[in-house]
């Protein structure tokens, strides 16, 4: 068969999803694929986690060079068609190039809608729709204070999230009632509006935009009622409109959007159209999922195929602003008197669960605050299952028989779609599994592309596959914090913060198994300290016993107190006092340690609260994950090759850190010449004294890992050392796993990443970490204190019975 | 436990005396025991792990278990069997709780039979911890 020339324009998720459908049926085509962006083929539903700074610009790509290249795919990136000429097929472009082709594929997407505002073409004025958009809005939320977001929909809500999370003042205004008002109803709405107010985010309802203020750059937008709010800068996002221009010029036959039948072909034999540009059966789709599904068939119909055809799409939306869980599908709005609702509110957990019922058929839904149940209940839908036998189980699953247990999943026929957005069922997910040994869900994902779209259906890949493989199933690395707490550990800081959680118990209650165990209780205890900045509910239990009693424990029992010496210098009177204490309490060791320290090692823990009261100094904190020690070389002082004063420099560092707690261990160094003499160069922060300056090292060790720490910046003065130091420290709480050391971060992180986010920061986020760090600090205190001051009075007790003891013999009722 | 009207009961502690979901050790002449609140009930074990004599009392409970601080071994309270870590099992003891006071039955303490199962399934899941 005679090769056929096959030109796509738009590179976006719709076209290219089509076009990796035609490849499946190994066509011979030549495929040239146009392009108005200048990044290849990326996931634009996850902008919004770009724009909240969750994800990278390289994560949400989809395809790379390499794939256009081993497909044989001429891209030509930021070229623009604008014009067809559908009698000799030919594609004009505005760099003035004439590409002819055979068959023409539009998937041209849609434009940002830009309402009929006076002043809306001033500087700072932005709409939200492409890669470009979201890096000028994250550029812009560097300076701006308030940002207005014109727009209370599904697109406006993810940008004002986005700008919210970067620290920028955000208020949302909506011409309808209710926010989302095309998937909500007037419930949902107050759900939903509750809940982003939690995040910090103004809602104006009914409100009608009169005018962008300001003279040319913004300064405020103003409303009908006279009304008005400041404004730096303004996001406009009042829906998209298909972008049909093409189409228009090709003479195709246009009504809102580019008119297809049910086989996804035009109104010109040689010219198919596919995604958010086309009408199908009058509706216009904007979301994933039915684009993907007319992709597939115009891949049968342009490869000649005229078996497969596109019969519409149910409509389902989620909601992808962190902290908040939203899905609706369907006819969700029950307003005809034959339809039934199913519904449940809890306003105090911020849970709304509808599910519509139409003559015995689920038809519509909507779920906010626990969307679990969204796949089962788009699956219903679709299906027109019927609701009889299983009706007592429409808000809330049957619970599973055996506690623990996955979800229903493998109850469900193989031909259940898992996947909504890229369209994978049960059974193609279990072949992975069976047949390509995939084993973690990455592995699933990268062999099925399940769960590669909105990411939300990750849960139920992970339940087929426990279900599937039992024992063999892989933990994703890294991924959970912990099979008792399911959560991402990025995502479970963030719903610990704007849930405002603070204890370990309620994270573990609301978000967990209710139980815990000895990894996830201490790593929580850390992160709720670390998120609220020590504002938070302290709870022992959850604690490792040396987190408890300030001690660590030893082989026997007993444990081993080491006093803080700032700098590793002590003094005539410490010794005395430790020498003192040493022989009052019979403490069988006193050593000195690696990190220029006294340790008193086996001390009965009921002595603990005593032997510091007596010793009259702070805690070492020896036996946390929190900074523990500054080791200093005599440095200018006393040393005749010191070139800076790394005692004094070390005392600082160590007096401005000591008392806060942090991912894994902090070991400090600073020394006055390259030398080295306390080892800086292998502890987790080093200030390394030169000629006329500091390096500041980061990321060393000498533990179970032997590594030679980063230089992450060179600077001149004591000052700028300290600042460098400081600001790695902070990024690093903030950042870092619990049980992580800085030495594997640094190498998760990567060093270039660390520097832009610390030192290379603009001066805002700069100012941000300090502020956190000194709030961090002004609430720590010396956990030695609690000699006095126990948390419990029984903290340190143990309960000996005399020898004579009575006891009541029996009936104890 | 069966209501054994033989056993011999003694005061060791008052509710409040221990923290929830924390435990404390407890003395007895040789009967040494670590005494755990779980919030709505009171369980006592021997306090020795049955790998390296780790003190229980100081571990981290979650749910009906509670973890070794010196190896992590996973013991369940209700009894005494390793879940976790390595096969071995402590003995438990007999608790009641009358009014605010809480009674310990030293010399009935008894070794239950272990959910071997239950053992099989949690040695899938055991997280590291690092000292």
């Amino acid at each position: 068969m005679e090769q056929k020339h096959l030109v796509v324009v738009g590179d976006g998720m719709a076209g290219m999803s089509c076009v990796d459908q035609i490849l499946k049926r190994k066509p011979n085509f030549k495929i040239t694929v146009l392009s108005e962006e200048t990044y290849y083929n990326y996931n634009r539903i996850l902008l919004s986690c770009v724009l909240a700074g969750e994800k990278t610009v390289d994560e949400i790509y989809i395809n790379t060079k390499a794939w256009y290249d081993e497909h044989g795919i001429e891209l030509l990136l930021g070229v623009k068609a604008v014009d067809v000429d559908a009698k000799n097929k030919i594609v004009f472009t505005a760099d003035n190039r004439q590409i002819s082709y055979d068959l023409l594929l539009l998937a041209t997407g849609s434009n940002p809608f830009i309402p009929p505002i006076a002043g809306i073409q001033k500087d700072g004025v932005v709409t939200y729709r492409n890669m470009a958009d979201t890096e000028e809005i994250i550029k812009r939320c560097e300076t701006a204070k308030h940002a207005v977001v014109i727009g209370g929909g599904l697109l406006g809500l993810e940008a004002a999230r986005g700008t919210s999370s970067r620290g920028v003042h955000t208020t949302v205004v909506h011409i309808m009632d209710r926010l989302m008002d095309m998937q909500l109803d007037e419930v949902g709405g107050q759900f939903l509006k509750r809940e982003i107010e939690k995040l910090g985010i103004t809602v104006l309802l009914n409100a009608n935009t009169a005018e962008i203020m300001g003279d040319s750059k913004v300064e405020g937008v103003s409303f009908k009622d006279g009304n008005a709010v400041k404004a730096d800068m303004v996001v406009v996002a009042c829906g998209i409109r298909p972008n049909v221009e093409l189409g228009k010029k090709a003479g195709l036959k246009i009504n809102r959007g580019i008119v297809v039948n049910d086989h996804m072909e035009t109104s010109d034999p040689s010219i198919f159209a596919v995604g958010e540009c086309v009408e199908h059966r009058e509706k216009i789709y904007g979301l994933v999922a039915p684009l993907y599904d007319q992709g597939k068939v115009l891949a049968a119909t342009i490869t000649g195929d005229k078996g497969p055809v596109y019969e519409g799409s149910v409509l389902a939306t989620k909601l992808k602003v962190m902290g908040i869980e939203l899905f609706s599908a369907g006819d969700f709005k029950a307003l005809d008197s034959d339809k039934e609702v199913v519904s449940y509110q809890d306003h105090a957990f911020g849970v709304y669960k509808k599910v519509v019922v139409y003559a015995n058929w689920v038809v519509g839904t909507i779920l906010i605050g626990d969307t679990s149940d969204a796949n089962r209940l788009l699956e219903m839908i679709r299906k027109q299952e019927k609701v009889t036998d299983n009706r007592q189980h429409l808000l809330f699953q049957k619970p599973p028989a055996v506690a623990g247990s996955p979800s229903d999943v493998m109850s469900r026929p193989d031909t259940d779609t898992i996947c909504g957005c890229i369209g994978v069922s049960k059974g193609q997910i279990l072949s992975a599994i069976k047949e390509q040994s995939c084993k973690t869900v990455s592995q699933v994902k990268a062999c099925t592309k399940a769960s590669s779209g909105c990411g939300t259906c990750a849960g139920l890949v992970q339940d087929i596959l426990v279900a599937a493989l039992g024992s063999e199933f892989q933990e994703e690395k890294k991924d959970t914090l912990c099979a008792c707490v399911p959560f991402p550990k990025e995502k479970l800081r963030t719903m610990i913060q704007t849930q405002k959680l603070k204890s370990v118990q309620d994270v573990l209650d609301i978000y967990g198994n209710g139980a815990g165990c000895s990894y996830c209780k201490p790593a929580l205890s850390f992160i709720v300290d670390e998120v609220h900045c020590g504002d938070h509910k302290e709870d022992r239990s959850a604690r490792f016993i040396n987190d408890r009693v300030h001690a660590n424990i030893q082989r026997d029992g007993t444990f081993s107190v080491i006093p803080r010496m700032h700098g590793g210098v002590t003094s005539p009177q410490q010794l005395r006092k430790i020498a003192d204490v040493a022989e009052k309490y019979n403490v069988p060791m006193v050593k000195v340690t690696g990190s220029q320290r006294i340790d008193l090692l086996g001390i009965k823990k009921e002595d603990l609260p005593k032997v510091w009261a007596d010793l009259d100094m702070k805690s070492g904190h020896a036996y946390a994950k929190a900074v523990r020690m500054v080791k200093s070389c005599v440095g200018t002082d006393f040393c005749r090759y010191g070139t800076q004063n790394s005692i004094a420099t070390g005392i600082q560092l160590e007096t401005l850190l000591e008392g806060l707690y942090t991912p894994g261990k902090v070991k400090m160094g600073v020394v006055g010449c390259p030398r080295n003499c306390a080892e800086a160069t292998v502890k987790d922060i080093g200030l390394v004294g030169i000629e006329g300056g500091w390096q500041v090292v980061i990321g060393g060790a000498a533990g179970k890992v032997v590594r030679a720490a980063d230089i992450l910046t060179t600077v001149k003065t004591t000052e700028e050392a300290l600042e460098a130091a400081l600001l790695f420290f902070q990024y690093y709480r903030e950042n870092g796993e619990y049980l992580e050391r800085t030495y594997d971060f640094v190498e998760r992180a990567g060093l270039e990443k660390i520097r832009r986010e610390t030192i290379l920061a603009s001066e805002e986020t700069k100012k941000g970490l300090l502020e956190r760090l000194n709030k961090a600090r002004a609430k720590a205190v010396d956990p030695w204190k609690e000699a006095s001051k126990p948390v419990h009075p029984m903290q340190f007790k143990d309960f000996v019975l005399p020898k004579d003891a009575e006891a009541l013999i029996g009936g104890l009722s | 436990m069966s209501a054994d009207a033989s056993m011999k009961w003694f005061r060791v502690a008052s509710t409040r005396d221990i923290p929830e979901r924390e435990g404390r050790r407890v003395e007895y002449g040789p009967h040494i025991a670590a005494l755990f609140n779980l919030g709505t009930e009171y369980l006592a074990v021997e306090n020795q792990c049955p790998h390296k004599s780790g003190p229980l009392a100081d571990g981290i409970v979650a749910g009906k278990n509670v973890f070794c601080p010196l190896h992590n071994w996973k013991i369940n309270l209700q009894n005494g069997c390793a879940l976790s870590g390595g096969t071995g099992q402590v003995k438990t003891f007999p608790v009641k709780v009358s009014g605010s006071e809480i009674y310990l039955a030293f010399e009935s303490a008894a070794y239950q039979a272990c959910d071997l199962s239950a053992q099989a399934q949690e040695s899938q899941t055991s997280n590291p911890v690092e000292g």
